[in-house]
């Protein structure tokens, strides 16, 4: 069980270490070799869990609660109402939004924005569950095709990533 | 632009523990034990506090054979003035006004 502990908080501090290391090498090295000199007393799997919420903490912030939220909402308002010009610009202001927010991560925003529309069509034809101003059965060629929203979704927040370069 | 807040309640427990023994070098174990606080906490102040120029980090040739070398840390001219106000400040804040940040 010890060695067992010792092996997966390896793994943990590993991935820490590997997340924090673009940005932050030196302390990345400091995790790395301050978990390989711990006391015996001390728990390592707990300090490595650690060591990789801090690196969370250091390299991504807020971004991953608001990028989530975001796309709830998205989600939840596709479901409310029917494709539309309001869709397109909460998908553009949304997607505009992450990629000032994190620059380096434009890509993940605009298609992680960019697909929900389709995801949602696709929840609704493969589930048989239909929201209320939905009158027919749609085919998946018509839910796929929502999947264009992915080009202005990636143009908003490739937008939105040289605005969040010039802020840095 | 700049923000001016003040510091969290992880952070005076940790520059309290820094301004204990300003000259020593301690590593983050150790730190982290005597603040109470863990190493997802500890990290990023110790990042932040290095970045603002209030810590200063060493490497340290390790003591047993076969262990990496580690990282220390101790409180730089500025971070020994920030710390002693902080300290000051935290002595001189009201019972039950602790921030929760």
């Amino acid at each position: 069980m010890k060695a067992l502990r010792h092996r997966l908080s390896d793994v943990v501090i590993r991935a820490a270490a590997g997340r924090l290391r673009r940005r932050h090498p030196e302390w990345a090295e400091a995790m790395l070799n301050e978990h390989a000199s711990l006391p015996g007393q001390a728990n390592p799997l707990r300090w490595a869990l650690g060591s990789l919420q801090a690196s969370f903490a250091l390299e991504d912030g807020i971004y991953p609660p608001i990028l989530a939220l975001g796309v709830v909402a998205m989600a939840l308002y596709q479901w409310s109402a029917d494709e539309s010009l309001i869709t397109l610009s909460i998908l553009s202001g949304l997607s505009l939004l992450l990629g000032i927010l994190r620059p380096s991560r434009f890509l993940v925003s605009g298609v992680a924005v960019g697909v929900v529309v389709a995801a949602v069509n696709g929840f609704e034809t493969a589930s048989g569950i239909r929201p209320g101003y939905e009158t027919h059965h749609h085919s998946w060629a018509h839910d796929l095709r929502w999947l264009v929203l992915v080009a202005p979704a990636l143009l908003s927040s490739a937008l939105g990533r040289q605005v969040g370069l010039r802020l840095e | 632009m700049a923000r001016n807040r003040a510091p969290s309640r992880q952070t005076v427990d940790l520059l309290a523990v820094l301004l204990a023994r300003p000259e020593a070098w301690r590593h983050g174990y150790d730190l982290a034990k005597a603040a109470g606080l863990s190493s997802g906490t500890l990290y990023p102040l110790l990042i932040r506090l290095h970045a603002r120029g209030l810590l200063e980090a060493r490497w340290e040739e390790p003591v047993q054979p076969g262990r990496p070398p580690r990282h220390a840390y101790r409180l730089s001219g500025a971070g020994l003035a920030f710390a002693r106000s902080v300290e000051e400040a935290d002595a001189a804040r009201p019972l039950g006004s602790e921030s929760i940040a």
